[in-house]
């Protein structure tokens, strides 16, 4: 393969996966595996959780299309789809903040038991990840806002596979976290 | 005990099973030019399948034994779709150029879709067997309950059986085209293996640890154990399920990966090109 | 067609330490040999260090009802010794020499990621100290080197000591993926173009595959880390029973990560070794695509044995018996690198040099290991024998009789190339027959004394036990022999280090492309790659009326 830094984060998010393998394990070891019912589940709102998932989802779509247009030199379009991703993420991290404020106010915390710790980890653990997707994507903002005019497109192709798999991991979680206790 | 009366009673044994598996083979025998390995293969892979469609082993099902699902689905999913296509003959019409259907000509390039097929085909596949034997016993499977009359009981059992066999061939078809130039690349096949196994792994995994919990320790624990020839608690049987989807299906799929790696290695490109331009003349 | 491909780039040698800003040159270093020979030094530091401990546990057990060091401390020093002989010793040296050798034996002049490189390297240094940090902030890790819950959690274990652990591993774990991650993109981008991926050196192909396990199997103990981490500073339940939490999860994302871990540590020894072997038995390596194909094969099992480490948590009979038989599965590609070792040396024009001396040793005491790791998977056994002196013995031999033997072969053989010197042959054969035989007597004797019962990890025994006590002593003494070979190592450094340079680029004629540069390297390794045809490039060049079949 020649674009090493694509082939880089491609092997980080396969590291990546594994990590959030661990943690959703846990989150489903608690769940099914033992005798006690989740705490966490009745407190959600799957409707609320799913416009955020579509926020994110949208951001993957706006970069993909801002990548179009940086193959095709289109750099006002590049630059208006990128913005547009970062704001996407930021109403996503926005709803995840105001999530959180809401269930520590109904007394759902970190330390409640374990439900309250595997909600947190997790969907934390992915928050994070988002943040640090949302700060790789307006590194390449500013430098092709900047002077540097051309974004490299190697730099481009890895922050890019990287915003996908925020994108895909928060699917599953989705589902084991909002869906499952549903069904 | 086991009773082996059940497995020696010949109204166990299907007859039309038996007829229609020596025809196949004869036919096979009869139209198809192979070496003797191949026929070799075909001859298991009719006997596999006989065995998981018509034998006393696929009426233990009746007993419901999520174990012997288990069986069957790595039977018909992993080691039947692999023998049969390296029993096919590399000039038969379906994968010939004559046969004018992209995704068989060129499976490399729906590589990732014929994954993502069979991997939805496996999981479901597992899925609804569970369903049904829940709706049949009245049991959980790994937290999946069914009742009696429920839709799912609606769908004949052999159906989903033939639908896993198609989709772990699709699923081999990449890797083991028999036609050796659409093949995947050799390390490529091998990553297409691994994650296959992850994904095998984790259900695995799931189905076996699930087996302590309370939902099965709510229901009869010896209601299986009874009346089956192979008796076996719920539990056990359950974890025996998931050990076997995880390990022999890992170790044939690390076998595969194997074999494939050690023609590798000897590969020359050169000398394959000459051979190539020899034949050629 | 031309013997050789152009690279540009510019000549200097590596900067001395003593030069004008060579300490900040070294600091600030992204080269892939300076970082290396860096890991090889913060390996030997905590070599030493971990060493000290070893031997104060020895002290401590050589006789019975002793109390030489306080409880307390007993139990910090055991846990640091595996601690930081498992994750700051084979760690960095593996990594340090794999990260010296590879772009040498691929033809480049970088890694891929040279900053990454930098990055891998400091964390795992900040990870090694911040863990020693520990035993000034109130009290070092004092719950055994894998840490079980719950007694690692804070109502059991109330130091900070954990807490260290915890953090520590986080770095140096990222700092071993970020490794990995270098290995197998650079050896998947920056290759010499002749250079096939089935061209490549043992050494490299294994590392390759190493990075693949280092990738998976690290953030597994990452999750497990992060979430008993959270347990102890944001009081979470994760692994507190008493809580709803699960002690068991934790053992199960410990070893899903261990077992990989101990093949981590055993490929690229198998790597060193295959090189070594064949260099010093004049032969080809026997079977080369069994060699390759094997690790592959250990590489996917090793995901899939971790319960034989966990048998007597009272799983069920069927899941224990898929286990161990999948345990014993992986033991068939080990068996069959040993045989093509083996098939290697014979007939060959064997060299006995300390390198090969090593190698030898590893051939036997790491066989010694895989069979009593055998007996583990057979789950009575395991049963019996679980958490005894036993499991100590199995342990030692496979990581120091297997994992170290390897890495000082490598050290003897690699050290012309890495520094320009020969290592003292003469004291290298003292370093070589104290170690291997103080090894011997100090573990050797461990398997009885855990047939007898004796658990690990205790504080001291009854004195009136009186084959324990003879047995104890025997295994002190062995230690005492290891200590004195390793002082004779040092010193062998020592006065190496100050002579002049001068190895010459090829000294043991060995075959592969490391040795086609100046001993040692430029800073540019190659101004031109020798045109590769075989996995023998120098042979190819040395014998060109007898080549190697070619593969390009």
């Amino acid at each position: 393969m020649k674009d090493k830094g694509k082939l880089l984060m491609l092997l980080m998010i396969g590291s990546e996966t594994f990590f959030f393998i661990a943690l959703i394990i846990g989150y489903v070891y608690y769940r099914n595996f033992t005798e006690a019912t989740d705490t966490v589940a009745q407190h959600l709102d799957a409707v609320r959780a799913g416009i955020f998932t579509l926020f994110l989802i949208a951001s993957s779509g706006t970069l993909m299309i801002s990548k179009r247009a940086l193959n095709k030199e289109n750099f006002k379009g590049f630059n208006i789809f990128l913005l547009l991703s970062i704001v996407l993420g930021i109403v996503f991290i926005t709803g995840q903040v105001t999530e959180y404020i809401g269930l520590y106010q109904e007394q759902i915390t970190l330390s409640k038991d374990v439900f309250g710790s595997s909600f947190f980890t997790l969907t934390g653990f992915h928050g994070f990840h988002v943040i640090l997707g949302v700060l790789a994507l307006l590194i390449l903002l500013i430098m092709s806002l900047g002077k540097l005019r051309r974004v490299s497109i190697a730099g481009f192709g890895g922050v890019e596979v990287y915003w996908h798999f925020v994108d895909v991991v928060w699917l599953f979680v989705f589902y084991f976290v909002y869906i499952t206790p549903l069904l | 005990m086991i009773n082996t009366d059940f497995f020696i009673t010949p109204d166990n044994w299907s007859f039309a099973g038996i007829i229609l598996s020596v025809l196949t083979i004869v036919a096979y025998l009869l139209f198809l030019k192979t070496k003797t390995s191949q026929k070799a293969y075909f001859i298991v892979t009719v006997i596999l399948l006989y065995v998981s469609f018509g034998s006393p082993i696929a009426l233990l099902r009746d007993y419901g034994l999520h174990s012997l699902t288990m069986l069957q689905h790595i039977v018909l999913l992993m080691i039947a779709p692999i023998l049969f296509l390296k029993s096919i003959p590399s000039n038969t019409i379906l994968f010939s150029e004559k046969f004018k259907l992209n995704i068989l000509q060129q499976p490399k390039n729906y590589f990732l879709m014929f994954w993502w097929l069979s991997a939805v085909m496996m999981w479901g596949g597992h899925f609804l067997s569970a369903g049904i034997l829940s709706a049949e016993t009245g049991t959980a499977i790994c937290g999946i309950t069914a009742t009696k009359d429920s839709w799912i009981t609606a769908i004949p059992e052999s159906l989903i059986l033939s639908l896993l066999f198609i989709a772990g061939i699709l699923f081999a078809l990449p890797v083991f085209n028999p036609v050796k130039s659409k093949r995947l690349a050799p390390l490529k096949s091998v990553i297409y293996l691994f994650t296959a196994c992850v994904s095998c792994s984790l259900l695995g995994l799931y189905v076996a640890f699930s087996a302590s919990t309370d939902t099965l320790n709510s229901s009869l624990t010896a209601f299986t154990t009874l009346r089956s020839p192979v008796p076996l608690t719920l539990r056990a049987d359950q974890e025996l399920a998931g050990m076997l989807m995880w390990v022999p299906g890992c170790i044939l799929y690390v076998l595969a990966s194997v074999s494939i790696l050690l023609s590798w290695y000897e590969e020359n490109p050169v000398e394959k090109s000459e051979t190539a331009i020899h034949t050629a003349k | 067609m031309s013997l050789f491909i152009n690279i540009q780039e510019g000549e200097d040698q590596l900067p001395e330490v003593t030069s004008d800003k060579g300490r900040l040159l070294w600091i600030s270093s992204v080269d892939h040999k300076q970082l290396g020979i860096m890991y090889l030094w913060l390996a030997l530091f905590f070599f030493i260090i971990g060493g000290l401990e070893a031997m104060l546990i020895r002290a401590q057990l050589a006789v019975g009802d002793n109390d030489l060091i306080s409880p307390e401390f007993y139990n910090q020093l055991f846990t640091m010794h595996g601690t930081t002989m498992i994750f700051l010793v084979l760690m960095p040296a593996l990594i340090g020499l794999a990260t010296y050798l590879i772009p040498l034996m691929i033809g480049a002049n970088e890694m891929a990621f040279p900053r990454l490189n930098a990055f891998s390297f400091w964390m795992t240094c900040l990870g090694g100290f911040l863990m020693y940090f520990s035993f000034f902030a109130g009290g070092a890790p004092d719950a055994g080197w894998f840490n079980y819950a719950p007694l690692s959690e804070s109502n059991y274990s109330s130091t900070q000591g954990v807490d260290y652990y915890l953090v520590g591993l986080i770095l140096t774990g990222m700092g071993s993926i970020g490794a990995g991650l270098n290995f197998v993109t650079t050896i998947l981008t920056l290759r010499s173009p002749d250079i096939k991926l089935n061209m490549l050196p043992l050494f490299a192909w294994m590392i390759f595959i190493n990075g693949f396990l280092i990738l998976a199997a690290f953030p597994l103990l990452n999750a497990g880390l992060f979430m008993m981490l959270i347990d102890r500073q944001f009081d979470a339940h994760f692994f507190i029973p008493s809580s709803g939490g699960s002690a068991i999860l934790w053992q199960h994302f410990f070893w899903s990560f261990g077992h990989p871990e101990v093949y981590i540590l055993a490929l690229p020894a198998f790597g060193i070794i295959s090189e070594v072997i064949p260099v010093f038995s004049r032969n080809k390596i026997f079977g080369y695509k069994f060699v390759a194909a094997s690790t592959v094969a250990i590489a996917l099992l090793a995901f899939g044995v971790w319960v034989h480490h966990m048998f007597a948590v009272g799983m069920t009979n069927t899941v224990n018996g898929f286990f161990a038989a999948s345990s014993m599965l992986i033991g068939i590609p080990t068996g069959v690198k040993v045989i093509n070792w083996i098939g290697t040396l014979y007939k060959g024009s064997i060299r006995m040099t300390v390198s090969m001396m090593f190698a030898v040793a590893f051939l036997i005491d790491f066989t010694i290991g895989g069979l009593s790791g055998a007996s583990f998977a057979i789950v009575p056994i395991d049963w019996q024998l679980t958490d005894t002196y036993y499991v100590v013995a199995h342990i030692h031999y496979v990581f120091l009789g297997g994992t170290a033997f390897g890495i000082f072969a490598g050290i003897y053989y690699w050290f012309p190339k890495i520094s320009g010197r020969f290592l003292s042959e003469k004291l290298g054969k003292w370093h070589l027959w104290l170690f291997v035989i103080g090894f011997n007597f100090t573990f050797l004797v461990q398997h009885v004394l855990g047939i007898l019962g004796m658990p690990r990890r205790i504080y001291t025994y009854p004195s009136r036990f009186g084959s324990w006590e003879i047995f104890n002593m025997i295994s002190t003494l062995g230690a005492v022999m290891m200590f004195v070979a390793i002082a004779v190592f040092l010193w062998n450094l020592f006065i190496t280090l100050k002579k002049p340079r001068t190895a010459p680029k090829n000294p043991w004629e060995a075959w592969t492309l490391e040795w086609a540069t100046n001993s040692p390297p430029d800073l540019k390794n190659f101004e031109e790659v020798p045109r590769v045809h075989s996995r023998r490039p120098l042979w190819d060049l040395a014998n060109p009326d007898n080549p190697d079949k070619r593969l390009n």
